[in-house]
């Protein structure tokens, strides 16, 4: 058994829209930085998995993110290993 | 004799009381059970109140929907049809539990809504014929999420099967397309075999000095008794 560490990121589909990220979008062109075309808010979940495997950490954390942590209707997700020093 | 009524409470569950005294009201007996029990004492009818769940951490309803209780409740409505309101942000537990299809998302105007609105019956949900088509009641939303969503391929069948219980309805306008929070086809309520669930709240409607009374009269047709 080792401990993996992951992070998932969960953002709302490109069709669905992010009133949050909109009202942060308009500020930050009132404030007069250049160029910001789009700005979508997401989550970001860390994971310290006990697992026989860096895969097996992986598929726990698909299930985690299919079942629980992402609704399907509205976000996607996806995962990744990271290194501690990250 | 009264019919005995669950009502839920989770952590943070804020209309539970006022789901209790409006039940009251129209003649029912009405029992809080907590989120942790893990069955519902054999009632048959069922109300997921509004309020927020566990601070609405993650998303509205996320954590609730797999809340002990829960697992209680839906092996009552698989096995036995029990009868389930969910109001507000008990609707929002019920999409994230998958009793219920699509989800709420947040408004589209970015703002929190509290304020009195019409809704109208689509269909008759096939549990309570007492609902029919045209049906209007008045009453008030308080929500930051409740635009209803749902996968493009499912939003067919959500009509061809039914389902869609309660839309929003602008009287002045008399507009089919209204919506206070961007839901899709201005969708206000879903109704499933033995579950329905909406975004407005009926117990908040009890009174006509609370603005409204038509809060008794859906929630009678609810509990199927005469008042």
């Amino acid at each position: 058994m080792s401990q993996y560490r992951l992070r998932m990121a969960v953002t709302l589909k490109p069709e669905v829209l992010d009133p949050a990220g909109q009202a942060t979008q308009k500020v930050v062109a009132e404030r007069g930085y250049p160029g910001v075309v789009s700005l979508r808010i997401g989550k970001l979940v860390d994971l310290w998995v006990d697992a026989s495997s860096a895969e097996a950490a992986m598929a726990l954390a698909q299930t985690l993110g299919q079942d629980f942590l992402a609704n399907p209707v509205l976000e996607r997700f996806e995962v990744w290993v990271i290194n501690d020093e990250d | 004799m009264k019919t005995k009524v669950a009502v839920i409470r989770f952590p943070g569950s804020n209309c539970d009381h006022d789901t209790v005294l409006a039940l009251e009201r129209i003649g029912a007996e009405p029992v809080t059970l907590l989120h942790h029990a893990d069955n519902l004492r054999g009632l048959r009818y069922v109300v997921l109140p509004g309020g927020f769940s566990y601070g609405d951490y993650l998303r509205a309803g996320a954590l609730a929907a797999h809340a002990p209780i829960m697992d209680a409740l839906q092996e009552a409505v698989e096995r036995d049809q029990v009868r389930v309101l969910g109001i507000c942000n008990g609707f929002q537990i019920l999409c994230e539990r998958g009793i219920l299809p699509g989800a709420l998302h947040a408004n589209v105007s970015g703002e929190f809504r509290c304020r009195m609105e019409w809704i109208e019956v689509v269909s008759t949900p096939a549990a309570w014929p007492g609902f029919t088509p045209g049906m209007r009641f008045r009453l008030p939303i308080a929500h930051a999420d409740g635009a209803y969503r749902i996968a493009e391929g499912e939003r067919k069948t959500l009509w061809e099967s039914h389902s869609v219980f309660l839309r929003y309805h602008d009287p002045v306008n008399d507009s089919q397309e209204y919506s206070p929070n961007g839901s899709v086809d201005a969708i206000a309520g879903i109704s499933q075999g033995s579950v329905m669930a909406l975004m407005p709240h009926p117990e908040r409607a009890m009174e006509q000095w609370m603005g409204s009374d038509d809060g008794r009269r859906f929630l009678s047709l609810w509990l199927e008794v005469n008042r």
